[in-house]
Order: structure tokens, then sequence, then C-alpha cells
């Protein structure tokens, strides 16, 4: 663990404000770049962020460093912070055990190496479907198990499963008119050059 | 897999930070920072309040206890005492002199010479112990005062009753005169000194103390304290909404002494309990179609809530002597209370503010209420005084709003001063 990191906490368990000051700056683009990514919209982000640090503050002395790394740790207040916001919300996690699935073969494929701007990609991924974009986000970026989704938001693990696909598929289709628009001008520019 | 690479991709592309707008820095937020927990390197001050009075009472017990003591180890004989009390001894004389520094004798000028002093009427601070005070007598020198001829000189100006003790005290004058302009003469008081062991004092003949009052008697008690107050809701949050705050009362008391320092206390207690309101109600989110906006609302609500009861009070209490003019007392009342009162704020089971008021407060408004009260009285000539501490817990959960399950059992430990007349 970051020695800068043990000291600010330290300090701010003393209770130095300028240790909270600190803590704040190092870490507010990790967690406002969480809320971007769960759809958190611009108009709310603040009030996100406001209630996810003082959950932190509050938490700091429920810290321990051997079990997990302080943004691990970080991490994981403001998703937590961000579901129960969303629980207000009431979004409806429809469950979907009786659908018949169709897993769908998409046949287009994305090479690694390609690079989207990250603001774009948050921006086609804040037009997903809000019940989809959670589970999305949680499984892909966050690295929850499917028993860790239906825990955190209290629906079935099959569900979790289909809302992940179904978000997947989203996704691609919306990168492929992306890359194909992409795809499509770079052409235009290599026969006009 | 092909889910797999796009998982990757997603990644990849995810895991960089965003430029974070001007309007989150530090300084534009308000985020509330834990309470720092002060670490109690000083007592509550209430405990301390307790503590001094406690010591207060110690102390005075001590004390007069020492003084008791002392005083029954004396024992004076009554032949040794001198008999030169002033005030007392009136018609005899007190022959005691002083010694006088200087004299001068010098023919046809005044003089100032000792005199033996007429205990009743030559001084004139008469409440004096022998020798304490000097008076001189001018004369004319018509002669030689040097000569031993001061017995003689008494002997005109002094008017003396011999009295077999009093001449046993009679003061041994040693004159030296070898110098004429100087003329010091030492006296010599016969007083037997006063030990330990020459004093004796009769604690029979002592007023009884006061303490002990006499059985039927009835006193009247007036007090007005200061409390701190809990509602002690039978709910988490709305515990956490709401802090205690300094309220006050008021008590009138009629106690009747039952004997063996037992007495049965009757009467009224009036309690203004106060508490402060804090809570941040989340007022849900809407949508702003015509603008694109969704816009989640809060507001942060504070209130100074307070609860008044009215109280009759059945009880009995001892005495605990500590002196002659201190006690304690403890005393325990069962009281009925009535709630007269309540205005404030409060949250409901959906985590809404509601106000207290008629159309929300439930109609049963009686509590049933027990005190411990703790009183340190001194006694003064017709009054007494006294300072203590009074607890109040309700013994049963009352309803507080009409249409939930939302139970108080309010307590209160209140800090009080008080008199008390009794006949």
């Amino acid at each position: 663990m970051n020695k800068s990191d043990q000291q600010l906490i330290q300090e701010c368990l003393k209770g130095a404000q300028s240790a909270f000051k600190a803590l704040y700056e190092k870490y507010q683009a990790y967690v406002y770049t969480i809320c971007a990514r769960h759809g958190v919209s611009a108009i709310e982000v603040k009030d996100y962020m406001q209630v996810i640090f003082m959950e932190v503050f509050k938490s700091l002395k429920n810290y321990d460093a051997d079990k997990a790394q302080f943004k691990t740790w970080l991490s994981r207040i403001a998703i937590n912070q961000i579901l129960q916001q969303r629980r207000k919300r009431r979004i409806d996690y429809t469950s979907l055990e009786k659908e018949n699935i169709n897993l769908i073969e998409s046949s287009f494929t994305i090479p690694i190496d390609w690079k989207i701007d990250q603001e774009v990609l948050f921006a086609l991924l804040n037009k997903m479907p809000a019940k989809y974009i959670t589970v999305f986000n949680l499984f892909i970026i966050d690295g929850y198990s499917h028993q860790e989704i239906s825990v955190a938001l209290n629906i079935p693990e099959n569900t979790s499963r289909v809302l992940l696909h179904r978000g997947r598929v989203w996704a691609m289709k919306q990168l492929r008119c992306h890359f194909s628009e992409h795809l499509g001008q770079l052409e235009k520019h290599s026969k006009i050059g | 897999m092909e889910h797999s690479q796009f998982d990757k991709f997603i990644r990849a592309n995810a895991e960089k930070e965003l430029a974070v707008p001007s309007e989150l820095d530090w300084d534009n937020m308000t985020i509330p920072l834990p309470e720092q927990k002060r670490k109690r390197r000083l007592l509550p001050f209430w405990l301390l309040f307790i503590m001094f009075l406690g010591g207060l009472g110690i102390g005075s017990f001590k004390y007069l206890q020492q003084t008791e003591v002392a005083i029954s180890s004396f024992s004076i004989p009554t032949a040794g005492l001198p008999q030169s009390t002033v005030a007392k001894k009136i018609g005899s004389t007190n022959q005691d002199v002083r010694p006088q520094d200087q004299v001068e004798s010098t023919a046809g000028r005044s003089i100032l010479v000792p005199v033996t002093v007429q205990a009743e009427s030559d001084l004139t601070t008469s409440s004096f112990p022998t020798g304490e005070t000097q008076v001189y007598h001018e004369e004319r020198a018509d002669h030689d005062l040097l000569a031993p001829t001061t017995p003689a000189l008494s002997q005109e100006t002094t008017k003396t009753t011999s009295e077999p003790a009093t001449q046993a005290m009679a003061p041994q004058s040693i004159v030296h005169s070898t110098n004429i302009d100087v003329l010091k003469t030492e006296f010599k008081f016969p007083i037997q000194p006063l030990t330990a062991h020459s004093i004796s004092f009769n604690l029979s003949k002592l007023p009884q103390a006061r303490v002990q009052a006499l059985k039927g008697t009835g006193s009247i008690i007036i007090s007005y304290g200061l409390n701190r107050s809990r509602l002690d809701y039978n709910n988490a949050l709305r515990e956490q909404t709401e802090a205690p705050a300094w309220g006050h009362m008021t008590q009138l008391l009629w106690e009747r002494d039952l004997g063996k320092q037992y007495f049965m206390s009757i009467g009224l207690a009036y309690q203004q309990l106060h508490t402060t309101f804090s809570f941040r109600e989340d007022l849900g989110t809407y949508i702003n179609f015509s603008e694109r906006q969704v816009i989640k609302q809060t507001r942060r609500v504070f209130h100074n809530n307070y609860l008044e009861l009215l109280s009759l009070q059945v009880g009995a209490g001892r005495n605990f002597p500590l002196g002659p003019q201190l006690k304690s007392q403890v005393i325990l009342h069962f009281s009925p209370t009535y709630r007269l009162a309540q205005q404030g704020r409060t949250i409901d089971d959906n985590e809404s503010v509601i106000d207290l008021d008629d159309t929300t407060l439930t109609s049963d408004k009686l509590l049933w209420n027990a005190n411990a009260s703790w009183r340190l009285a001194y006694q003064l000539p017709n009054i007494d005084l006294f300072v203590g501490a009074m607890f109040t817990q309700s013994v049963t959960k009352a309803r507080l709003l009409s249409d939930q399950e939302k139970m108080i059992k309010p307590r209160a430990l209140s800090f009080i001063i008080g008199i008390q007349r009794s006949w």
C-alpha cells in the first residue's frame, strides 16, 4: 500500500482537515470516473461525490490495509453508494428467468488495439438502459461476480447473467455503428487522399 | 472468445480517469467530516458537580466531627480561671497593669503612669480579656515618682476590692529604676496557661442538632433546575435524528416527617425537555423533460423540539445527617405525568419530516415516571438551602404519533437548587 495513503489516513483519523482534502483531491478523479461509468448525470454527480466521500471519511476507521488496497476499498464504497441511490429510484430489474434467452452471436469483432475516446465511450454506454448498465459496469469493469451482483442488486443470479448479455449486445451494436462511421470516414479520406 | 475480447476492449478504454470539472473541487463541496471523539481527559461536568458536593459534605462532616472531639477533651478547673473577664465580673476590679515603656519624671510636668484598671468603669473596651488594654492617667508630678511609690499612687487613683482570687492573681510589679529617663516596668500575668487537658465541655448541655427533625413537622420545598433529556425512541434512525439539549424544571413539594429520619413527599413538578432535531431528507428525483434534466432533491432540516410535562410526585425519603447544619437526603417518587404540550419535528415511517402538532400527535397523554432525587441541604436559622440532582425515567413506553407505532420512553437528569421551609 502506498505510504502516502497510509499517512493521509492516519492524519484523517486524527481529524486533520488538510488530510481529508488531500485524500479527496487524490481520488476525486477516480470516483468521478466510476460515477460517470455508472450513468450518473452531470447534475447528480456532485451529490453522489459528496455522499460517497462522506461515507469514505466516516468509514476510514474501519479500513484494514491487510484486507484490500485503499483504491479497491474506495471503489466498493463508491459503487455501494451508487447502488443505494439507484435503489431509491426503484429500478425494476425484471426477473428474466422464464424468458427464452436467445444468445445472439455477433459477427462484429473489435480489435483490441483500436481506441476510442473515453468520454465518447461513456457517452455511448450511458445511453444504455439503466437495468443493463449497472450489471454491465459491475461485471466487466468493476470485477464483480454474478453472485456478488445478485446480492448487491437483490436479483437472481441468472437475471444478472441475462442482463449482462443484453448489455453486451446493446453495447456492441452501438460501437459497431460508431466504428462503422469512423471506418467509413477513414475510407473516404483515404480515397480523397 | 468474442465476449472476452469485447470485455478487454471495454476495460482498456474505460480505466483511464476522466478530467474532473471544477465544480467538484474541494472548496465547492460540502462534505461533512466525521466528528472527532474528544478524548475524555476530564470527567463530565455533572460528575464533577456531584463529586464537589460530595466532597463538601464529607469535608464539612469531618470538620465538625473534629471540632466536637477537640471540645470534648478539654476540662477547665473553675478555681484556676482568672477572675478577670471584664464583662462578667461586675464589681470586682482587675488589677492588671501593663508594662510601661517609658516614664519621664520631671517635677511640675505631667507624666503618664500606668495605673490599675478598674474592670467595669475604666475600660472603654470592656469585652477585651485582661491585659489587652492600657489606660493612662495624667497627674501632676509633685514628688519624685521614681521612688517606689507606685503602690502608693495606685492607692490614690484606684478603688480596689480585694478578693482572694484577685489577690492571688495580682500582678507583681518589678520596677527597675536605674535610669531616671527610662523606667521599665515588667509585670507578670500569673495566669495559668490553657492546655488541652485543662478545659472540659459538657456536650450534654449543648442544644440538640436541628437535623434531628421533630416527628410530625412539615416543610415546603421549592426548587428549580436544569435538565438534559433523551426521548429514547424504539427506532435507531429516529434516535439518531434527535440530540439532547438543555431544558429546565420547577418543583413544589410538601414533606412531612415520619420519624426516624424518614419523611413522605408529595408535590408537583413541571419539566420542559428539549432536544434538537436534524435530518437530511431525500425528496426524490424527477426529470425535467423540457430541459432534459434529472434533478435530485434533498433538504436538511433542523428544529428545536420540546416536550412539556406536569408530574404529580408521590414518594418518600430519608435524611442522612452529616453534621449539626448539614444533611443529605434521598427521595424516591412515583410520578404519573401529563404531557402538557409538545412541539417540533420528527420523521415518520417513510423517513419523511413531519410536524408534531395536534393532527399528528396521539391523544394519549399520560406517562408513568419514576424519580430518584438526592439533595444536600445546609440549614440556616429560618430556611434550608439545598443543591442536588434528580433523575427521571419513564417506566412505560408512550406512543407519540397517532397513526404509527413510534414509542418514546423519556428520561432526564436534572441539577437542582432550592429552599426548604419547615414549621
